[in-house]
């Protein structure tokens, strides 16, 4: 017979909310409003399938990959620096930093894309497809350059060798989290989904 | 309890109240869509004179009663910033902004509305006014509520003024005001000045903030820091 050892019930780690609750406000209320968007683009695309599929043919996927790269490597410094804030390492600032350049690469592609896009006559007003492709790209780089702002004040705010702020860190990755989040719903729904 | 606070936050409801009153009566809620025949959108205005007129009256003293409202708030958000206050000076600045095309869009309606013998084309692009005066000023409301917010946030309170909650919802709602901005390229789909992004989204979380506002001042008049002025 084998003797099956008896797990003893681990001790129950106190519930963290990471940043402070007030945060959560914004994010969760940003995701209902951006799933609104994404289900009203979902109504509309059924409604002219054929013309949204010619319009999403137009939009480069390899900048659209790029970005997500960008974004996703980005949050992976972010959490980084959220975890090194945490064990009071002094790399966490240059983490900041990091996630700071590929932010801003993401803000340069899209603006590269927009310039392309525009220069080609594809403007906001071109197809139902370009209204949803400007305005929602538009409100997503709205949350970036806020996420940017907000990550200038973090680095601007915290040097090596002090106690780090844990949970300002910790809020503003969730907000970086949100923007890279929505990103790739983005990227799925515009570039790739047919 | 500081009344006059109370008081202020009270007559932003009252104001709430007059202003949705004035869109019943011009028939704008919901908005008519953009893409109406010329003549159709001028008859809105003509048929409905008394409507109109009524509306502007209500506008009148519901946009008026908003700044009392708002002069409360700036006493509540000048003790969150502390010592220094520029950025409750800019807000301070940005409501009388955002709030003047209110006053515009009631000339409009009224001036559509006046001489049911002007030309259809006249009555239909003073009405095309009035909506755009309404629905364009989304990123003044974007400056607003973001500057309210950040003031909230960097309260310098041993115990804020207002809970940290409504600063993170001031920011949301002022980023869901700002498709309120684009709505001369589009006449129809969600952000023409009737779709869901461009009036229901931003209508909606506005009604919801200035309800957390009121409710956050009533609080706030009785924080022992709004209390110093008090005999």
């Amino acid at each position: 017979m084998i003797a099956v050892p008896i797990k003893q019930p681990a001790e129950r780690p106190a519930k963290h909310i990471p940043g402070e609750e007030g945060i959560w406000v914004l994010i969760f209320g940003d995701m209902v409003v951006f799933a609104i968007f994404f289900v009203t683009f979902l109504v509309y695309k059924a409604g002219n399938p054929a013309a949204y599929e010619a319009d999403q043919a137009l939009l480069n996927p390899h900048l659209g990959l790029l970005n997500t790269l960008l974004l996703l490597t980005s949050s992976l410094f972010m959490a980084q620096a959220v975890r090194l804030a945490r064990l009071g390492a002094k790399e966490a600032p240059a983490m900041i930093t990091a996630t700071i350049v590929l932010g801003l690469g993401f803000v340069v592609v899209k603006a590269f894309e927009w310039g392309e896009k525009i220069r080609a006559g594809l403007t906001l007003t071109h197809s139902e497809f370009f209204t949803y492709y400007y305005m929602f790209t538009g409100i997503h780089l709205m949350h970036v350059l806020i996420g940017l702002g907000v990550l200038l004040w973090l680095r601007s705010s915290c040097k090596p060798s002090e106690q780090y702020p844990v949970a300002t860190f910790e809020g503003c990755g969730v907000f970086w989290h949100l923007v890279d989040l929505l990103w790739v719903v983005l990227f799925a729904l515009l570039y790739l989904m047919k | 309890m500081n009344k006059s606070i109370a008081a202020s936050a009270w007559s932003g409801m009252i104001a709430m109240m007059f202003m949705f009153g004035a869109i019943i009566s011009w028939q704008i809620f919901p908005p008519p869509s953009p893409s109406l025949p010329m003549a159709e959108w001028a008859a809105h205005f003509t048929e409905n004179r008394t409507g109109v007129f009524v509306g502007s009256v209500l506008m009148c003293i519901g946009s008026s009663l908003f700044f009392p409202f708002f002069g409360g708030f700036y006493g509540c958000l000048k003790v969150a910033e502390g010592k220094h206050t520029p950025l409750t000076y800019g807000m301070m600045m940005i409501v009388p902004f955002g709030f003047l095309p209110l006053f515009l869009v009631m000339i409009c309606f009224v001036t559509a509305a006046y001489r049911p013998e002007m030309s259809t084309e006249m009555t239909a692009a003073l009405a095309d006014a009035g909506m755009f005066l309404l629905v364009i000023p989304g990123f003044i409301g974007l400056a607003q509520w973001v500057v309210t917010g950040i003031i909230i946030l960097r309260d310098v309170n041993p115990q804020p003024i207002f809970p940290r909650w409504l600063g993170y919802a001031n920011i949301w709602v002022g980023i869901l005001a700002a498709p309120g901005s684009f709505i001369p390229f589009f006449k129809t789909g969600p952000f023409a000045w009737n779709g869901v992004f461009a009036f229901w989204v931003p209508v909606f979380t506005f009604g919801m903030l200035l309800t957390a506002v009121l409710w956050a001042m009533l609080r706030a008049a009785k924080h022992p820091a709004m209390q110093q002025d008090q005999s």
